[in-house]
């Protein structure tokens, strides 16, 4: 019984990917005969000492930029057989410069295997609450970090409650403990933002904030998640899932809370504007009414001129009075005149006598004399008695 | 309308207010009055609200103390 040629190779190829050593593996090794195709694709030996191993790595994949003839690398990829050619390749889809070590090189394959699931994606960074009431953290209770952040939240922003979370932050039952703390933090439910945190450490010992299953609770987390693990200067996965990446647990603190210092002093300035709205809203209140007034004031009837034309009436009264006086007097007095006239004393003053008989009647006539009689002259000053001797004509 | 909302929006009792809540209808407060529009014993009232809300927020931020709690053995006692 003979099997065909692509029996075989077939057999091989599934063998070859049915393999879990073979699927998943990390190999080293210096880098030659490399060419790369039009298409993007890159085809090189790995070799060491005694053999050699064909290798692929297609377009795309993480550090094609490191390949170069005679780099020392540490590569990840699975074998498989490629039928056509009859050869046996190592798939590529990772490489680093040798040294980098397999846990720099599982670090790159799961960010890179992250990245393109979009569990990095910045579309789906939630903000942060502006006012956190309540900071769930999940860190060790024996560390220093705990510590840290209340003292940051202290200084900066007392008006937060603390859920503290705790967990183990390094060695093997640490991933599953992070991903409990995490969802016991949603399950309670009430941590407006949830603090990942740890203090500075060695690349193993902060190893499991890169596992896979801790950053994907922090990606599942309801609640937005900051992540502050070890130093500035260190990354883990998780900085990446998480809705904010704080280069420390106290800047983590920091970032959370706004600072009480800087809200005192927005407040301030609030009451100052609101003070400024209504000092000028009352101002110009102030100012209309004082226009209003002004034209209320213009449009009063003129009592000035009402006055003035009251005197000049008087005054014309007045004169109008005097000069009515002045007409009587002037008739009084030449009726004064007329009667001075008509005065017998002026008379007599000239010398004429008014001759009265003895009953006090004047004697007007010469008829009316009688002989013998006694009558009064009647001078201007005085009186004179005469008897009248005999009447002649 | 927005001025009617604010007016709707503070509760006779600021004290009960969380110091966001009053923090931000502060900040409302301080645009009606600004928007300006509003009868005279109106902003007057406004005004009136925002001096107690910048208040109350003073006060909460002199007066509140951090309250750590640890959730595990909030877990553990249920």
């Amino acid at each position: 019984m003979f099997y065909t040629v692509n029996q075989v190779t077939t057999y091989l190829r599934e063998s070859f990917e049915s393999d879990i050593l073979l699927s998943d593996l990390y190999v080293s090794g210096e880098i030659s005969n490399l060419r790369r195709s039009a298409s993007g694709h890159a085809y090189f030996t790995l070799k060491d000492d005694s053999a050699l191993l064909n290798c692929v790595m297609f377009r795309g994949q993480q550090g094609s930029d490191v390949l170069e003839d005679g780099a020392a690398v540490s590569t990840h990829g699975r074998i498989s057989f490629y039928e056509p050619r009859g050869s046996t390749d190592f798939i590529v889809d990772l490489v680093m410069p040798e040294g980098a070590g397999a846990l720099s090189l599982e670090f790159e394959k799961l960010r890179t295997q992250l990245e393109l699931e979009g569990l990095f994606d910045e579309s789906r960074k939630r903000p942060l609450p502006e006012f956190p009431k309540v900071i769930g953290v999940v860190t060790s209770v024996s560390g220093a970090v705990l510590h840290d952040i209340t003292t940051v939240v202290t200084r900066r922003y007392p008006l937060v409650d603390i859920l503290v979370s705790p967990t183990l932050v390094q060695g093997d039952a640490a991933p599953e403990n992070i991903v409990q703390a995490i969802n016991d933090l949603n399950v309670d439910g009430r941590s407006d933002v949830i603090v990942v945190a740890r203090g500075g450490g060695s690349l193993e010992e902060l190893w499991a904030f890169n596992d896979e299953k801790v950053a994907r609770s922090i990606y599942g987390s309801k609640i937005p998640v900051v992540s502050a693990i070890g130093h500035e200067t260190d990354f883990t996965i998780s900085d990446f899932v998480a809705d904010l990446r704080a280069p420390t647990p106290s800047a983590a603190a920091e970032i959370i809370v706004p600072d009480v210092i800087n809200l005192k002093r927005h407040l301030y300035g609030l009451e100052s504007q609101m003070n400024n709205i209504m000092d000028s809203n009352l101002e110009s209140i102030r100012a209309g009414i004082e226009i209003i007034n002004g034209d209320l004031i213009r449009a009063l009837p003129d009592i000035e001129l009402f006055r003035r034309s009251i005197d000049d009436l008087s005054r014309e009264h007045d004169t109008f009075f005097q000069y009515m006086i002045n007409m009587l007097n002037v008739r009084v007095d030449s009726a004064d005149k007329q009667l001075a006239t008509l005065n017998p004393t002026a008379t007599l003053k000239r010398g004429f006598t008014i001759v009265e008989d003895q009953y006090g009647s004047v004697v007007r006539s010469f008829n009316g004399v009688r002989e013998g009689e006694i009558y009064s002259l009647v001078f201007a000053d005085g009186l004179s008695q005469v008897q009248s001797a005999d009447k002649k004509l | 309308m927005m001025i009617d909302k604010s007016f709707d929006e503070i509760p006779d009792d600021i004290t009960a207010l969380a110091f966001e809540e009053a923090f931000k209808l502060l900040g409302e407060v301080v645009s009606s009055l600004e928007e300006g529009g509003l009868a005279l014993k109106d902003s007057v009232e406004l005004y009136k609200k925002g001096m107690m809300l910048t208040k109350h927020c003073n006060d909460l931020l002199n007066k509140v103390q951090i309250d750590i709690t640890n959730i595990k053995e909030q877990f553990e006692e249920s």
